[in-house]
């Protein structure tokens, strides 16, 4: 996932979420949380173990923030994944973002994430008549936050997991995951060595 | 559950980007809650910076004022609190407000370090509060249904 330099005329290295003070972590704390997130839902596990590396080269992010960070990750379910995530596109307000996820059997592509297609193949038998597919979604407009009726309906379902007293399928217990995860990855980039995940209070 | 309460919301911070901006009008949660059904927002507190309350009033014009979350917990009636806030200010304020039985969604990043966070963790175990992180994506459609192949074993093992 790269996006836009922090740098004057670009991401305003003034604004808090690019300071040490107020967010203590770089484009891995700030962004790349919600794909660490979005990859411990698709595989429906922790991450055990995660060697990572971290760098500045645009170098206007606060330091010591990084601009770019790269993590390689073991699975709990002995799977492997990795993210290269960065402040890196010179041009503002544009994004590259890519989740390929492999199996043995067959791999997905969603370019970019977020975006409304996704192609999909597979060897199973199910599928030997298409063993390729590309699924194009639609995304409707809503006002607010996100831009998307899908958006509008993650906050909806939150207000009625509140009235109808159910617990909604994101926790605080899952940010909390997700964080120590991240912290993980710091201690690996700082060390120079993988880094077994700790999670819970 | 037939016609609930509206749940009375107030909005914890207005420096985020994700927040919005009354004047002008640049879209964020401030605009959100126009559209969701079961909800009342009732007040908007920004402790730091000040002008963002500015055209608060104009937007909502019932809506109430606070420039301190301890101020806005005693005196003000509301259920649910929208917390977007720097990553530092999070623990804080999510200790406060599960100590005082409000739910509460929280902006990402919700700490600086993992530790941080543990004391609000353990808070809300205690206080029973909803709390939603601020991480949308595996609710976005195409997720979803990733999910479902990858589950169905489609893919077969990663």
């Amino acid at each position: 996932m790269h996006t836009g330099q922090v740098r004057p005329g670009g991401r305003d290295p003034e604004n808090f979420v690019y300071t040490n003070e107020a967010e203590g972590g770089g484009i891995l704390h700030m962004l790349g949380g919600h794909f660490l997130e979005l990859s411990r839902f698709l595989m429906g596990c922790e991450v055990k173990w995660v060697q990572a590396m971290n760098g500045r080269p645009v170098g206007y992010i606060e330091k010591p923030l990084e601009d770019l960070s790269i993590a390689a990750f073991e699975f709990e379910n002995g799977a492997y994944g990795s993210i290269h995530a960065g402040y890196l596109k010179r041009s503002p307000g544009s994004n590259d973002s890519s989740l390929v996820y492999c199996g043995l059997d067959g791999h997905a592509d969603w370019t970019p994430i977020g975006g409304p297609n996704l192609t999909v193949s597979s060897t199973c038998p199910d599928w030997s008549g298409a063993p390729e597919k590309t699924f194009n979604y639609s995304f409707p407009p809503a006002p607010g936050y996100g831009g998307s009726v899908w958006m509008l309906n993650w906050l909806q379902q939150f207000i009625r997991d509140i009235q109808e007293n159910n617990e909604p399928s994101l926790t605080v217990d899952d940010a909390f995951h997700v964080l120590q995860l991240i912290d993980a990855a710091y201690e690996s980039a700082c060390k120079g060595q993988r880094i077994e995940v700790e999670y819970g209070v | 559950m037939a016609n609930p309460k509206p749940l009375r919301t107030a909005i914890v911070g207005l420096r985020h980007g994700h927040v919005g901006t009354f004047r002008p009008e640049i879209p964020g949660f401030i605009h959100s809650f126009r559209h969701l059904e079961g909800v009342e927002l009732v007040a908007y507190c920004e402790d730091t910076d000040l002008a963002r309350l500015d055209g608060a009033w104009t937007y909502d014009p019932s809506a109430h004022l606070y420039t301190d979350l301890d101020d806005l917990i005693s005196n003000e009636k509301f259920d649910l609190a929208w917390v977007v806030l720097p990553a530092n200010e999070v623990p804080k304020a999510g200790i406060k407000l599960a100590e005082a039985g409000k739910h509460f969604y929280m902006e990402k990043q919700f700490a600086r370090r993992a530790g941080d966070l543990a004391e609000l963790v353990k808070a809300v175990h205690e206080n029973g509060e909803k709390v939603l992180p601020g991480y949308p994506h595996r609710f976005n459609p195409v997720a979803q249904d990733l999910k479902g192949i990858i589950d169905k074993g489609t893919l077969g093992r990663p």
